[in-house]
């Protein structure tokens, strides 16, 4: 399709392949500091030619570029277009039935933009001072010009200001979308949890970017003009501002951020727990609800990362509580997906076991951050490699995952063509065990009291023993990135020669399974599906009898039933009743 | 793109739509798209079948709530700064303006009144002279901001960086809210110039509408939080 | 968890929690109070444990036993089932976030926002702390106890404390924000241009530990180490009174940089 096409599909394909790229060098970035902190000032292999001065070693200044890109890099150019961009592009209008999105020219317009950004951090490697050096959250006063002078910060900040707004607009577009465009009888009810996740996210998004819009925004004027907003002490003149309200007005928005990294990769491990189980999700409406809660809490519980601030008591106390609270729901949906489990008919294929280690990685992950929400427990840990370890196997490791989760499991709707099944199990198996390994040693290191963002750890005598440790992760983490190689080459020889796929490998009853062809052509559906349940309608007695299989579409007619209203239910109540059909709202 | 045959999406758009003049004269315009939407119903200017009309009717229900809620959330980002402004100022107090406060109210009325006249405008139908008078109150707008600036800058040297904090919000929140008005008067200026030209414009002349409350309405938040001592 | 097995205070030595730390163990516990962030952390351990044992068996057993299963069940789970998930999350939630809140406000209440107990105490030593890139720089009221005069002690890099009673310490940077921490001590408090944050903790015994920036702060940002010694009450006011005694000597009244001090700050 043509760069210029307003598809929804064409749009999803251009995110994709711009996501795996980014991947790649955050990933390469990433394996920079492991290196430094393996065999610190060392030549690096292959950096010669970069840092020809240190003849390939980090030196302090370039250490802290590569920290800080790497994490711009993967949060707004890397995982959120693979999230948002490729997946949610993609399934999104397929899922409800629509055409398209509800406004296709709007989300063409949010890829250039993104991809002007993505110049932008690009170009910001070239400049003479180097790229961004202040952190991926940029807190003033270092952000400023007077702390960090030159083009490439500049660059970089206005770079994510573009991804902002390209992840603003296609938010609304999902929201609208979904809002508007369902087709006949897909009531809020009957949307597969991967929408309902995308849908909490978009308007995540849409509420909270702004605010980054407004901090970054504030952040340029000091870099560039010379407003005094958040710069404070010697370098201020005539009274100077706050850098702490960017801190606020930056973790308003980076909290509820975090949230929407997981929340796609949430719903779509609750589908595909549900397709690979042969059973309807438990509890689809608790699940959907504890989404949305959570949702509800992102935006309250931000200052948790403000802790050592100097806040007052009753602030600190107040988000302390809330941040806790957070865990109720998204233990509720654990649990969920556990119970979906249970009494299921299990089929272990690639996008299940990435599903399942999706949850594996997000439940540690979250589980080491209830001693970062607690005050007192969260000051040793503050500032060092847990909270690293903490985010990495939430953010990274478990979006990650579910990114693959929903390319191995969407791919041959996609492209037309069937990865292979035995490279994609090998890719998500060893990516899980070395995510863990990686960052189970971050996790370590931190506990220790490794600090974050060190050139050396070890000229702190109380750091020195944790080199070994440092250099088991960093095997680790080679390795985790030679495993991503497996997936380069199947998708490589999958696209070239890969055997075509049916209309619905998984047998499941979505209707981007049912109701399109693999891949989908212009306008998705021959004619516009009318759904008559829910999406998880697999197991069912009725369609086992009359039909002969475990699944049904959700649109399709079940023969044989007396009257197919899209108004109500068409399986009688009964004890164990599905939950997952709805009504009409 | 809206689903051909949309139920709810009927239902929906008798709910958003609950403003008077808009849903009966629905029915009566003629069915060229006035939406952002790239798959546009032929550009016929005949009047169209009654599928051909819901079409058109469920595509601007859609931008219509788009722009709603792309508005609604877009005012974080004014209530942001608005945030921090109102930290700063109960940190320490700032110093009043030497900008006539009065001049300051006055120039935001071209605003409210402009959102008074829009707002009146879209009860009558073809009149261009709603919209037209609009983008002399905007333009009129900018033009006093600029001076307001201006004046504060050179005559009475409220300047960056010698004024601190408090000259960085006057300025700075006046221009991102200036280049707003300017956005919504531009968008104004291309649905009257498309007005002029034949299209039918009313779907969008309501949104531009709209975008003109929310600049009016995040003038009062710069004024409250900014200007007022 | 538990804390290393070291034990030794030798004032200067820089290898004494080096040899003896073992990897997967808390930075050595010095102070009088960490004892009970140690504790809570310990806990929250055991629930990790726990939850992570739980959830993974659970996991584990389900995909063994119902692998490629003949008959899967049809439903999505019935009021039963959906209310006992929500009650099984509700009391993890209770026990385990319930003690980690009640444990951390008695810290909070007894220790890290409770400024009266270095307020109150005659014996407090107060400390003012001005972090630069890339170094801290503590400030003593000297024998006039009074901060931003001739007699202050100035210091770089190296904080001397007496054990066992309370130290104040007020924080300020005024460059960009850095992160004062004191792993040994349980302490970590940012330096905040225009702020004035304020902390305070004990020593527990007298021995030599290290002072760590946690919040990036520029290129230099992992070299910015400073010593904190803990020495014996007479020590301590000896090296105060002459270190005091020379400050007065080389005290330039033109220096105003160097008069960066302020007025002690009420808590």
């Amino acid at each position: 399709m043509s760069l210029l096409s307003l598809d929804h599909k064409a749009v999803a394909r251009r995110y994709l392949w711009s996501g795996l790229g980014f991947l790649l060098l955050g990933g390469l970035l990433a394996l920079a500091i492991r290196w430094q902190w393996a065999w610190p000032g060392q030549p690096v292999p292959g950096l010669a030619w970069a840092l020809p001065e240190s003849r390939g070693a980090l030196t302090p200044p370039t250490y802290t570029a590569v920290f800080t890109m790497h994490g711009l890099v993967m949060i707004f150019f890397a995982v959120t277009p693979l999230l948002f961009g490729a997946l949610g592009h993609f399934v999104l209008p397929l899922a409800i039935g629509a055409r398209g999105l509800a406004f296709p020219r709007l989300s063409a317009l949010g890829y250039w933009v993104y991809a002007l950004g993505g110049v932008l951090v690009l170009a910001s490697f070239a400049v003479r001072l180097g790229p961004a050096s202040a952190g991926w959250t940029a807190y003033p006063p270092l952000s400023t010009s007077a702390f960090t002078p030159g083009l490439g910060q500049t660059l970089v900040t206005v770079a994510v200001l573009c991804a902002g707004t390209s992840a603003f607009t296609y938010g609304l577009n999902f929201v609208v979308t979904v809002a508007r465009c369902r087709a006949p009888g897909m009531t809020w009810g009957r949307l597969p949890l991967t929408v309902w996740g995308l849908f909490f996210a978009s308007v995540l998004n849409v509420l909270f970017v702004p605010v980054l819009a407004a901090a970054t925004v504030l952040l340029l004027m000091d870099r560039l003009l010379g407003t005094q907003f958040f710069i404070a002490g010697a370098a201020a003149v005539g009274g100077g501002g706050d850098p702490v309200v960017y801190q606020h007005l930056f973790w308003l928005f980076g909290h509820p951020e975090v949230y929407i990294l997981i929340l796609p990769a949430w719903g779509m491990v609750g589908d595909l727990v549900a397709f690979f189980s042969r059973k309807p999700a438990h509890g689809y409406r608790l699940t959907a609800g504890a989404m949305g809660t959570v949702s509800a809490l992102s935006g309250l519980v931000y200052a948790h990362h403000l802790f050592t601030s100097g806040m007052s008591p009753l602030l600190g106390r107040s988000f302390m509580v809330l941040t806790l609270l957070i865990s109720l729901p998204a233990e509720v949906m654990f649990l969920n997906w556990l119970m979906t489990l249970w009494r299921g008919s299990v089929r272990l294929t690639s996008p299940m076991l990435a599903a399942l280690a999706t949850m594996v990685v997000f439940g540690l992950g979250g589980i080491t951050g209830l001693a970062l929400g607690a005050v007192a427990t969260d000051v040793p840990l503050h500032g060092t490699l847990w909270v690293v370890g903490h985010f990495h196997l939430t953010m990274g490791a478990a979006s990650f995952l579910g990114v693959f989760a929903g390319l191995y499991f969407w791919f041959p709707k996609m492209f037309g063509r069937a990865l292979h099944e035995g490279l994609a199990k090998v890719h998500v198996l060893s990516s899980a065990v070395l995510f863990l390994g990686v960052f189970g040693g971050q996790l370590a290191a931190g506990y220790a009291g490794q600090l974050r963002r060190l050139y050396d750890p070890y000229q702190y005598t109380y750091l020195k023993h944790l080199l070994p440790l440092n250099q088991w992760t960093t095997v680790c983490a080679f390795l985790l990135g030679a495993a991503q190689v497996v997936f380069v080459v199947n998708l490589a020889w999958t696209l070239r020669r890969g055997r075509a796929a049916e209309a619905n490998p998984w047998q499941v009853g979505t209707l981007e399974w049912t109701c399109a062809s693999s891949p989908p052509g212009e306008g998705n559906f021959t004619q516009v599906p009318v759904v008559l349940r829910g999406p998880h309608a697999l197991s069912q007695p009725e369609v086992l009898e009359r039909l002969g299989r475990d699944w049904i579409g959700q649109a399709e007619v079940l023969p044989g039933v007396a009257r197919q209203d899209t108004a109500e239910d068409a399986v009688p109540a009964s004890e164990g009743t599905v939950s997952t059909v709805g009504r009409v709202t | 793109m809206s689903a051909e045959r949309n139920p709810m999406g009927d239902k929906a758009e008798t709910r958003v739509d609950s403003t008077p003049h808009s849903t009966s004269g629905a029915l009566g315009m003629k069915p060229l798209p006035s939406v952002s939407d790239a798959r546009a119903e032929p550009s016929s200017l005949e009047a169209s079948t009654s599928s051909a009309t819901a079409e058109t009717a469920n595509a601007e229900g859609t931008a219509w709530l788009g722009t709603v809620l792309g508005l609604a959330a877009w005012s974080m980002f004014f209530a942001s700064l608005a945030f921090a402004v109102g930290w700063y100022r109960m940190r320490e107090p700032w110093p009043s303006l030497p900008v006539s406060l009065l001049g300051l109210g006055l120039t935001g009325l071209l605003l409210l009144t402009g959102s008074a006249v829009l707002h009146l405008g879209l009860q009558r139908r073809e009149s261009p002279w709603p919209a037209r008078c609009a983008l002399a109150l905007g333009l009129g707008f900018l033009a006093l901001q600029a001076m307001w600036t201006h004046q504060a800058w050179w005559t009475e040297h409220v300047r960056i960086p010698e004024g601190g904090v408090s000259a960085s919000a006057f300025h700075g929140l006046t221009a991102l809210h200036a280049l707003h008005v300017l956005g919504v008067t531009a968008g104004l200026f291309f649905v009257c110039w498309r007005h002029a030209r034949g299209a039918d414009v009313r779907a969008s002349l309501r949104r531009h509408v709209l975008g003109w409350h929310f600049v009016t309405a995040m003038w009062v938040l710069l004024f409250v939080a900014v200007y007022l001592p | 968890m538990s804390t290393s097995i070291e034990g030794k205070s030798q004032p200067s030595s820089n290898t004494s929690s080096a040899t003896s730390a073992r990897t997967l163990a808390l930075p050595e516990d010095a102070s009088v109070d960490g004892h009970r962030i140690d504790a809570l952390l310990g806990w929250s351990h055991r629930f990790e444990a726990g939850m992570a044992a739980l959830a993974l068996g659970w996991m584990v057993v389900a995909v063994w036993r119902f692998r490629n299963a003949k008959r899967a069940a049809s439903d999505g789970g019935t009021k039963r089932s959906r209310a006992w998930v929500f009650g099984l999350a509700l009391s993890t939630f209770l026990v385990v976030d319930g003690a980690l809140l009640v444990g951390s406000e008695g810290y909070l209440r007894d220790v890290l926002w409770n400024l009266q107990v270095p307020a109150t105490d005659p014996r407090t030593v107060r400390i003012e702390i001005n972090a630069h890139q890339w170094s801290w720089e503590a400030r003593y009221a000297g024998e006039d106890n009074r901060f931003n005069t001739p007699d202050d002690v100035v210091t770089w890099n190296d904080l001397r404390v007496p054990a066992g009673v309370p130290v104040w310490v007020q924080l300020v940077s005024t460059d960009v924000v850095h992160g004062f921490s004191l792993p040994n001590f349980r302490v970590k408090l940012d330096a905040i241009p225009g702020r004035v944050n304020q902390t305070w903790f004990r020593a527990a015994r007298e021995g030599s530990w290290e002072v760590a920036c946690y919040q990036h702060c520029g290129t230099s940002h992992y070299r910015m180490r400073g010593e904190l010694r803990a020495l014996s009450q007479e020590a301590y006011v000896a090296w105060l009174r002459e270190a005091g005694r020379q400050a007065v000597q080389a005290y330039d009244v033109d220096d105003s940089a160097a008069h960066w001090g302020w007025e002690w700050k009420a808590p």
